[in-house]
């Protein structure tokens, strides 16, 4: 007989089964438990064998109504061929929620302020912020209030039994990575999910709160210059609207002097800022953050094939996997498109079908307003006064919870009629914003999919609402059209203008409607033969007065392709293609010019620093290119000229580390604006004493301040000052996992090229488009990251490399299920339903 | 020639019982063996080696059906490990499981006897 194992052996064992057991069946923290995790079989490593698309698979979804066949050509692109719409969105939600079900339900959560029972208590402030925001309660009063049995509320119906039928019919091994590191489940999808998704875009593309932050400028610089600092019209006009111009117009003025700081108004100002500064994370947070859209269109008479040309170039926060989702939807004699759509809804958002392509780039109207509003207790109001008469205010508990359903934080949060409170220390302030209201922006796309001209584009969107956008269409007509779309509220004539807190206590000053769908900001086959918009002001100021918004995105990308445009007579969809990420900056033409002409007229002697840095300048090609060795220094000199400019706005008692140490930060265009006036006090560096800086004295300074930062940073000129190493994108993943990001990607882009870069590389071009209405439709286009969610797939970041390249994809769209085939046919998806053998 | 048809029959068993019941079979198939194989020297050792093999072999299974070096290089990145590691952690966490369970299965088997 073998011997017993001694009692040490045993009590070892014991312990070590003990921890073993514990480890296989306890998850660590937020992390997975090892057991479940380290299955070979069903685990973690499960996830490879969903990596590559099967060669042919079956499913069945209860609802559909006949057969459904999906094609995933070469790209992984799915073509959905369908008999009825609703089949199609089932189909489609299917594959969906195959391809990119954590990035569907991470997203709703952010939104629905749920994040912490995935997450954990990390997510909590997150959660309240997104919950405050009211973004939830706004999508889930919009579906409340949808028609039932209008085709969008049933798309979306359709779409959410897609998605649950892959859920309910799941295996162990279909569960993606994410899930399993969080030790998670899926959540069942509802409908009303695909309205959170676009309050999401919402507060992406049209959330704003600047009027709560120019409290501050106010307190620190006065009325007058807060308001030329921050104008309602840009003194660059490149309007979206063609104006008659063949050029931009430089609508300078001199800026009036900063008036002394008033402290007793930086107390309260202080405190709106801090009330802003707590959204600062829901909404991208305050670092320098390079949005900048892009759609240009050109008619046939401009074009080398005499076919209308059309290029989509939407900027957004990057991600891995990406925001958008590639896709074909065909049913015969109602639908026939291809573009993107987001995961999480079933329509195709940017895209083309047979006889028409569609764009957007974002309109930075205002269209949120601040009201300061009188309550009946400070700490726990009941009743706002209105018009003389206190009215109750609604009341929203939220809690927010951990996975096993324990309170985390509760928030009361007060609603107007207007919209969501937010407290700012004494203050009140209601937010009345066109996010929150009503909308049926899926059935717009919907409908924008079916349309068989450029008209039939524009009349899809007369009832789209929000965010507003500027939607560019090109026709096989030969026909190009843009409109600044979406609602844009009727202010009372005796109201305050938008920009500026308004007194909540009278209904006098509340919004009155919205613009006639005629006074939007478009245009129809201008005389010009081409159209562009890059979130610019959309409407020459002299063409129509009335305010619009404030604090317009800088028009440089405008004037860059408008004068690419206007430059050739026979444009091709390849140098369509070369335009998105052309490496000049209007802006740069300008400044680097400031910079040297301010070093040719320094007095004698001159610092050699100086001059060397100024012949490095002057020698510059000004391409912000990947290998270029001389925009670090140009962009390093421009950061010291903003900084020692606009001193007289830092924050009282902010130290050089503090972020933002300036209340806030004019527009190039403000800067530009400055040069033409050299003795403006706005020059003058007021950390130095007994010196009044003028112009030259400033940009010189800050020229020599860049050159030394570079060289402190990057060594001396030459290889080391390469751009590439110096800008770069950064896709973080969902969970902001570095391993499963893709980062510090070298682009050709710059500050004000039409591919802007800046910040911290986190936002960029995230799906690159040009078609070619021909006779028979042609298109190109690819977005950063791939169609699969899936980390193991080569999916996941295909397309990256062509991406960072410039280089688009030809889209494959073929017109009958059987056109796909041999090399172009990676996977067959055959969708039945329930009770169909 | 004996031991090592045990090894591969035990190898097996730890597969086909984690493929049809999970992980925490690895634990009870190895309990189960050293109880009735009291009187077998190097037991416990064979389980932990059998349940390293059955686990290697599904491994190598999914392997056939999917990308498992991508995977295991990012999950290196996400645990902060070398690809090498993620094997090495997935193959020896049974082996741990089993030689302990054998371990205090046979002991308590014997004190019964």
């Amino acid at each position: 007989m073998a011997a017993r194992p001694s009692p040490i052996t045993t009590a070892l064992a014991a312990v070590v089964l003990a921890c073993a057991l514990y480890l296989g069946f306890v998850p660590i923290r937020s992390g997975p438990a090892l057991g479940p995790f380290l299955d070979p079989a069903h685990g973690v490593w499960a996830v490879a064998t969903r990596a590559n698309l099967p060669e042919n698979q079956a499913a069945k979804i209860p609802g559909l109504r006949a057969p459904v066949d999906v094609r995933f050509d070469d790209r992984g692109v799915p073509h959905v061929f369908a008999t009825n719409l609703e089949d199609a969105y089932r189909a489609i939600g299917w594959v969906h929620a195959r391809d990119r079900l954590f990035e569907m339900e991470i997203q709703t959560r952010a939104v629905a302020g749920t994040l912490s029972e995935l997450v954990g208590k990390r997510a909590v402030e997150l959660d309240r912020e997104a919950r405050a925001m009211g973004l939830a309660w706004g999508a889930e009063r919009t579906y409340r209030l949808a028609d039932s049995t209008s085709p969008s509320s049933r798309g979306i119906r359709a779409y959410a039994e897609g998605v649950n039928a892959y859920i309910d019919q799941m295996s162990a091994s279909d569960l993606p990575l994410e899930y399993r590191l969080l030790s998670a489940k899926p959540m069942r999808w509802k409908p009303q999910y695909s309205a959170y998704l676009l309050s999401r875009m919402g507060l992406t593309l049209a959330y704003s709160d600047g009027e709560l932050r120019r409290a501050r400028v106010e307190a620190l610089i006065g009325k007058l210059a807060t308001d030329a600092l921050f104008p309602s019209n840009s003194p660059i006009q490149e309007p979206i609207q063609p104006n008659g111009q063949h050029a931009p117009r430089f609508d300078f003025a001199k800026l009036p002097p900063p008036q002394p700081a008033d402290s007793s108004k930086l107390a309260v100002a202080n405190d709106l800022d801090r009330a802003a500064a707590r959204f600062a994370s829901a909404t991208g947070g305050e670092g320098d953050f390079a949005l900048g859209s892009n759609n240009w269109a050109v008619s046939p008479k401009r074009t080398a094939a005499g076919f209308a040309l059309l290029e989509g170039d939407p900027h957004l926060s990057l991600s891995m996997p990406s925001v958008w989702y590639e896709e074909q939807l065909v049913v015969p004699d109602t639908v026939d498109a291809y573009g993107v759509g987001f995961v999480g809804a079933p329509f195709i958002a940017i895209g083309f079908n047979r006889d028409v392509a569609w764009t957007e780039t974002n309109t930075a109207a205002d269209v949120a307003d601040y009201y300061i509003e009188t309550v009946d207790n400070d700490s726990h109001p009941a009743n706002y006064k209105l018009d003389g008469a206190w009215k109750p205010l609604e009341v929203r508990i939220e809690t927010v919870r951990d996975r096993a359903g324990a309170a985390l934080a509760t928030d009361t949060i007060y609603h107007t009629h207007r919209g969501p409170m937010l407290r700012a220390g004494k203050l009140w302030v209601s937010r009345r914003w066109t996010v929150l209201e009503p909308n049926d922006v899926n059935g717009v796309f919907e409908h924008a999919a079916m349309a068989r001209s450029s008209a039939d584009i524009f009349k899809a969107f007369d009832s789209y609402t929000t965010p507003a956008q500027n939607v560019l269409t090109a026709d096989r007509g030969g026909h190009i059209a843009i409109r600044s779309t979406g609602h844009y509220p009727i202010r009372p004539k005796t109201a305050p203008r938008g920009d500026v807190l308004i007194d909540g206590s009278t209904s006098a000053n509340d919004w009155q409607g919205w613009w006639p769908l005629a006074d939007y900001p478009q245009s129809i086959d201008p005389a010009q033969g081409y159209l562009a918009s890059n979130n610019q002001q959309p409407k020459d100021p002299k063409v129509d007065p009335r305010y619009f918004g404030w604090d317009w995105p800088d028009p440089w990308r405008a004037m860059r392709i408008n004068a690419l445009l206007r430059a050739d007579s026979a444009v091709t969809p390849d140098a369509m293609r070369r335009f998105q990420t052309d490496p000049v900056s209007e802006r740069t033409k300008i400044f680097v010019r400031a910079f040297t002409e301010a070093v040719d007229s320094a007095p004698a002697p001159r610092d050699s620093a100086l001059t060397h840095a100024a012949k490095i300048l002057a020698a510059w090609d000004q391409r912000f290119t990947t290998d270029n060795e001389v925009a670090v220094l140009y962009t390093a000199a421009l950061d010291e000229l903003t900084r020692r400019t606009w001193d007289e706005l830092v924050i009282p008692g902010a130290t050089s580390n503090d972020r933002p140490r300036g209340a806030a930060t004019p527009s190039a265009t403000m800067l530009t604006e400055l040069l033409s006036d050299p003795k403006s006090p706005w020059w003058d560096d007021r950390s130095t004493r007994n010196v009044v800086e003028d112009r030259d004295m400033i940009l010189r300074a800050s020229l020599l301040a860049g050159y030394r930062r570079v060289i402190k940073q990057y060594g001396e000129p030459g290889a080391a000052w390469r751009w590439g190493y110096v800008r770069y994108a950064n896709i973080h993943h969902l969970l902001r996992i570095p391993a499963l990001s893709r980062l510090s990607i070298p682009m050709q882009s710059g500050p004000g090229t039409l591919n802007p870069s800046g910040g911290d590389g986190t936002a960029g071009s995230s799906w690159r488009m040009v078609v070619e209405l021909g006779p028979e439709v042609r298109a190109w286009g690819t977005y950063p990251g791939g169609q699969s969610g899936n980390p193991a797939s080569k999916r996941y970041d295909d397309r990256l490399a062509k991406w960072q390249a410039g280089q688009l994809d030809t889209l494959r769209f073929p017109h009958r299920a059987a056109d796909l085939s041999g090399r172009t046919l990676s996977s067959t998806l055959t969708l039945t339903p329930e009770h169909q053998p | 020639m004996m031991q090592l048809a045990r090894l591969v029959l035990l190898a097996t068993a730890f597969a086909v019982a984690t493929f049809a019941l999970g992980w925490w079979a690895v634990p009870l198939v190895a309990a189960g063996y050293a109880a009735i194989t009291t009187a077998q020297r190097g037991s416990a050792i064979l389980s932990g080696v059998a349940a390293m093999l059955g686990w290697g072999a599904l491994l190598a299974i999914t392997a056939s059906r999917g990308p498992v070096g991508t995977l295991a290089a990012e999950l290196g990145g996400v645990l902060q490990l070398r690809p090498i590691g993620v094997y090495a952690v997935t193959i020896a966490f049974p082996g741990l499981l089993a030689i302990s369970a054998a371990v205090v299965a046979r002991a308590l088997a014997s004190r019964r006897s």
